[in-house]
């Protein structure tokens, strides 16, 4: 495995840094800035396991691997996505689990006409303090491509694999391929030609947006709105085109990885080491990362487990297989206490990266087998900059909707936002 | 049967005295059956399951709410309600309910059709890539940078669902980039050269994994044959190691001219070129002679590196003559940027190269001044002092990313108006077949025909044309790919503990199996009920192994009949074994609901939550056969009802494996085959089961495949208003022996394909 022996070699070389605070932009010691990051984890957790059984926050068991990292760590009690019920749809749990956990809306049921959720937390974000950076926000995924086209339930797959949206109905596609993220990131490593490329960019983005508007007159309302999407792309690219010149790359301080590693597990390592890098850079402080959707199938071989994880999901209580989910809880939890390790090891300002980020992890199910949608399984880690009390679990009043913390994170980003979806206020003692 | 009469009757009135007719008949027999039947759970305040039947009280108010009308409509065709453990309605009054329903709540007027509306489709990936290759002469795989697609309706090619983000067009820009940076070759061309690469370098020393090694002193000698006179760079790729005499020295010879001498210090793994430049005079065969000279060796060296002077030729290439021609520019280029006309401007011959790559982009003529825009950027480059073929080429990238590029524009007189229906215009006529058939942009014939306005009145040959042409592979791939799921085969894979023989290659010739039956009957324009009971099928050695069929001998698929066999059709074939199989068990259940999904055009309703999965039988405790698990849970009437739709069928076809191999015996009982369909027919094993469906189920067969094709076709999905054109295309496909070519006719020929709607 050639990319990831590159990639260990990378993850040395940063290390080995003197001091990243001499490449892109400076950190000041200051004011640190504050990043903020969701990773979705699909079909729920086998709560039994995952839960800590007393008043304190004890990781133990399916979070055992989170243990060292306590005092970094939030367990939110209590949290629900409303919008992922039926409230009438009738069945779609997984679409709409996947559509509702940053947007707190409720997906429009339909198979393509109209797609329609609402703008997710991190976009957001982006809108408002993305242009302090070179990119707005990074999407990341470790989702197989998709395949034929049939989803969950008469709802379109575009609900059930995207989590971040950057208005009502067009999803913001994440990456999958580190090797398109590290060049999104980091450039092609040819400075010159890389802002070659980008002059000659601007100006054809430029000429086509004439394009766009004359098609548009000739269009029907609904095509309309089609270029509509095209021109807003436009204006975003040509901004993103800006930003970059206006921040030039950080020193990636690892090599490009080569592609998409064959493991489950190094591919979900690369992104995440590829978020701590994006946010360590400063070249981002909003990501989303959907390891894999709402009602993925996934086997684990490498856990031998050979039946989908979905299907496991649907446990009926049978002893086998909520071992067998448990185990797949732990997997996931370890990739991610491996991030969060590596966000403590990266010093940033005053403190670790850690101290300043704001990563929510979680799934917008509750329990696979009930597929419920309230007391979401959540962890909140990270000191978001002195802004949040860690090391402990905290019991929001029952019925509380999860965009009330979308709401509170975005206030300590500094985002100002009356509300996220159904949020009904903001999540206080955090 | 009075009720079928009565209504069928009152079909036939005029169109006012029709809708009285349907609101006497609401009042005097369907309202009365509604509240026999439905009431006690939908009816008088009580809403189970969310539904009302209440506030339906006039034929526009069920009208406005048409989604739920669809959903009460499917429950009653497919006999979902009232529940099983209800007092039933009989299957007269089942079908006066819909076809009551079918008229009052969606009426459709047969001699005035709506086409509906196709909403501004965006390439997908496939079809990018393919249109790229298409218009540069040459494939350039970017399908990989490309954000994946989301699909709607079981398809990724639907316009709706097919968003634009800046993501999406951040890559079109870098795809737009990549491909003309392989096709187009600015500046000077090298000259043509000839090349001896080492392996045929003759003469003394030996060949070696590298090149030509001369480990003595000796001559290598490398043959060119004749070669124009003139004068030519001769470039020779050497590597050595030195003994203790030093370096090797090489002697370039030519026609017994020692033309150079070299010391080669380049490392014998890594040769670097040595270049002189040379005169021929033609009049008899070139060759190159390289003597080596000053062999030196050592048995016991001080250092080991100067063991022994050994002279590694890797190639000798001729470049010229350099008095002559350049070599022309790749094929690629000169097709795209064609050659300078003699005096002509740089701004006509951009011009040029504009109107016919747009033309070939934007998938019809450009407008009036369409092209001349783009020499705007041709100004800003030669400005900025870049060459003019990368000038030329900064126009190109832009109209690859251009929405006219993109998307696939379907221009309409009055597009505002949602009352004018227009034939769809000849040239996005073209697109909606090229990229139906091919996936990909119209070829030159379909746009000549377009320019012409001749391509509706030839519309039957260039159908067959076109699918008789190789590109209509992407038919199969892509529509067959969806449609069949067989793009989902790469997920699937039998649990190597059961299984322990499967691998990779049998699922890929079960795929390979699958789409080789559809595109027979594309082809050879056999019965779409080959579909379910093909007598041939088309295998290769290990897949007829794997099957338990008569030897196939050699490497290659064969055609084979299937005679004796129970593998007849889709339902017999291990890429449908796959796709509706666990790791570990077959899942009669998934297999009932593709069948009745894909090819009875009756989907049925999703599981509600909370449904558990079942476990393999016999792991631990009960050691029911799965079939006798299912039967226990299905005792629960809020599964009863769907189930009895689909687990028949799955039953039927228990004696294939989850690895598509046959069985007579699971956890060493007999396979119990029985089965009863809904209705009360019943019967026993696959063989029974498949002459049921084709026999009793083929209208739904063929509506079933005239869905979805008309789906893929379109890019959007079906509506209740298709009805008489998906009527139309089964009944135009039955009356050509429903062979799948008609029916692809039949697509094209409908309303929805050659016309839009506009839009308010």
């Amino acid at each position: 495995m050639n990319s990831r022996r590159n990639f260990l070699k990378g993850v040395a070389a940063t290390l080995a840094l003197p001091s990243l605070e001499s490449f892109g932009n400076p950190v000041t010691a200051a004011a640190s800035p504050r990043r903020l990051a969701f990773v979705y984890v699909p079909n729920g957790v086998n709560l039994d396991r995952w839960l800590p059984k007393g008043e304190d926050l004890a990781l133990t068991d399916s979070l055992e691997s989170l243990a060292g990292l306590r005092e970094h760590l939030t367990l939110l009690r209590h949290l629900d996505q409303d919008k992922a019920f039926a409230n009438g749809d009738g069945p779609g749990d997984h679409a709409r689990a996947n559509a509702s956990f940053l947007t707190g809306c409720q997906a429009r049921k339909t198979s393509g006409a109209d797609i329609s959720v609402g703008i997710s937390v991190d976009q957001i974000a982006a809108r408002q303090i993305g242009h302090e950076t070179r990119l707005p926000s990074l999407e990341l995924s470790t989702d197989p491509p998709r395949r034929s086209g049939n989803c969950d339930s008469g709802y379109s797959c575009a609900y059930q694999y995207n989590l971040s949206w950057l208005d009502e109905d067009t999803p913001a596609p994440a990456e999958r391929n580190p090797r398109l993220v590290f060049e999104r990131l980091f450039g092609s490593g040819d400075f010159k030609e890389d802002s070659r490329r980008r002059a000659y960019r601007k100006s054809i983005l430029d000429f086509v947006r004439e394009d766009a508007r004359r098609m548009q007159r000739r269009l029907g309302s609904t095509d309309r709105g089609k270029v509509d999407e095209y021109l807003t792309a436009v204006r975003a690219l040509e901004q993103r085109i800006e930003h970059a010149e206006n921040h030039p790359p950080a020193e990636p301080g690892m090599a490009e990885p080569a592609g998409i590693p064959s493991s489950y597990g190094d591919h979900i390592q690369m992104q995440f080491e590829l978020m701590a890098l994006a946010f360590q850079t400063d070249s981002t402080r909003v990501s989303t990362f959907l390891m894999a959707h709402d009602g993925s199938n996934r086997v684990f071989p490498e856990l031998g487990i050979n039946n989908g994880h979905h299907a496991l999901s649907h446990h009926r209580n049978d002893p086998q297989q909520l071992e067998q989910i448990a185990a797949i809880d732990r997997f996931y939890a370890e990739q991610f206490a491996q991030f969060l390790h590596r966000l403590k090891s990266m010093p940033d300002g005053e403190g670790s990266l850690l101290d300043h980020s704001m990563i929510v992890y979680g799934s917008g199910i509750g329990d696979g087998n009930r597929h419920n949608h309230d007391d979401l399984p959540l962890l909140l880690a990270g000191g978001g900059g002195g802004s949040l009390t860690p090391g402990r679990i905290v019991r929001a009043r029952e019925g509380t909707p999860m965009t009330n913390l979308h709401l509170a994170l975005l206030d300590r980003m500094g985002v100002s936002a009356e509300r996220v979806g159904d949020s009904t206020g903001r999540l206080q003692d955090i | 049967m009075r009720g079928s009469f009565f209504i069928l009757a009152s079909l036939l009135l005029p169109a006012h005295g029709q809708e009285e007719g349907l609101a006497a008949q609401w009042k005097d027999h369907i309202q009365p059956l509604l509240e026999e039947n439905c009431f006690d759970c939908h009816g008088d305040g009580v809403h189970k399951g969310e539904l009302s039947l209440d506030p339906y009280d006039s034929i526009p108010a069920m009208q406005a709410d048409r989604d739920v009308w669809k959903r009460i409509r499917s429950h009653l065709e497919q006999q979902l309600m009232p529940p099983p453990d209800e007092f039933q309605p009989t299957l007269e009054e089942r079908e006066q309910l819909i076809q009551w329903i079918d008229a009052a709540v969606f009426p459709v007027d047969p001699d005035h059709p709506d086409p509906g509306r196709v909403t501004l489709r965006r390439l997908n990936r496939i079809e990018y890539e393919n249109t790229l290759g298409d218009l540069l002469g040459k494939r350039v795989k970017v399908l990989d940078l490309l954000p994946t697609d989301d699909s709607g309706y079981g398809f990724d090619n639907i316009g709706d669902v097919l968003t634009l983000a800046p993501a999406h067009l951040e890559k079109f820009l870098e795809a737009a980039r990549i491909a003309l940076d392989e096709v187009i070759r600015p500046g000077e061309m090298p000259f043509p050269e000839k090349r001896v690469s080492g392996t045929e370098i003759t003469g003394e020393g030996a060949p070696d994994s590298d090149g030509h090694l001369l480990f003595t002193n000796g001559s290598a000698r490398a043959k060119f044959g004749r070669m124009p006179a003139g004068r030519y760079q001769l470039t020779i790729e050497a590597g050595g190691s030195s003994g203790p005499g030093g370096a090797p020295v090489m002697e370039v010879w030519l026609a017994d001219k020692k033309v150079d001498v070299r010391t080669i210090d380049a490392d014998r793994f890594e040769p670097r070129p040595v270049t002189v430049e040379v005169e021929i005079d033609g009049g008899s065969d070139t060759e190159v002679r390289l003597d080596f000279t000053n062999d030196s060796y050592d048995d016991d060296p001080l250092e080991v590196e100067n063991k022994d002077a050994n002279l590694l030729i890797s190639a000798v290439a001729l470049a010229g003559p350099i008095d002559g021609p350049r070599q022309p520019k790749p094929k690629t280029h000169r097709d795209l940027l064609d050659e300078r006309r003699d005096g002509e401007a740089t701004e006509a011959w951009a011009l040029r190269v504009f109107k016919k790559f747009g033309r070939g982009a934007f998938r019809r003529p450009l407008r009036e001044g369409e092209a001349e825009r783009y020499l705007e950027l041709v100004r800003m480059s030669l400005n900025d002092g870049l060459d003019e073929e990368t000038s030329i080429r900064y126009g190109l990238e832009a109209m690859l990313v251009s929405p006219s590029f993109l998307f696939r524009e379907e221009p309409q007189p009055d597009p505002g108006n949602a009352e004018a229906i227009h034939p769809v215009d000849e040239h996005a006529l073209a697109s909606r077949l090229s990229y139906f058939l091919w996936s990909t942009m119209p070829d030159e014939a379909l746009m000549q025909l377009a320019d012409e306005g001749k391509l509706r009145e030839n519309l039957a040959r260039e159908i067959d044309r076109m699918i008789d042409d190789d590109r209509s592979r992407a038919l199969v791939e892509n529509f067959g790919g969806q449609w069949l799921q067989l793009r989902d085969l790469s997920a699937q894979f039998p649990a190597k503990r059961k299984f322990p023989n499967f691998d990779a290659r049998l699922r890929s010739d079960m795929r390979r199996e699958t789409q080789m039956l559809l595109s027979h009957l594309f082809h050879e324009n056999r019965p779409l009920t080959d579909l379910l009971d093909a007598d041939y099928t088309f295998v290769n050695s290990r897949l007829a192994r794997h099957y338990g069929l008569p030897e196939v001998k050699g490497r290659g698929f064969k055609k084979v009949s299937l005679e004796g066999s129970h593998r007849r059709g889709i339902l017999g074939q291990g890429s449908f074994h796959l796709l509706t199989s666990l790791p570990l068990r077959t899942s009669p259940v998934m297999r009932g609901k593709y069948v009745l999904e894909n090819l009875l055009d009756s989907a049925p309703p999703p599981p509600p939550p909370n449904v558990p999965q079942l476990k393999p039988p016999g792991r631990h405790g009960d050691n029911l056969s799965l079939r006798e698990q299912m039967e226990k849970h299905r005792e629960d009437p809020a599964c009863s009802a769907c189930h009895a739709l689909m687990d028949p069928i799955g039953f039927g076809l228990e004696n294939f494996d989850a690895d598509g191999s046959w069985r007579d015996t699971e956890n060493g009982k007999p396979i119990n085959s029985t089965g009863e369909l809904l209705g009360g027919r019943k019967f026993e094993g696959a063989d029974e089961l498949r002459r049921i469906l084709v026999n009793e189920h083929r209208p739904q067969l063929l509506r079933s495949v005239a869905s979805k094709m008309l789906t893929y076709a379109l890019g959007r999905g079906t509506d209740w208003f298709d009805r008489p054109a998906i009527d139309r295309i089964v009944r135009e496909t039955e009356a050509d022996h429903a062979g799948a070519r008609s029916m692809i006719h039949a697509v094209v020929r409908s309303v929805p394909f050659q016309y839009r709607r506009g839009d308010p």
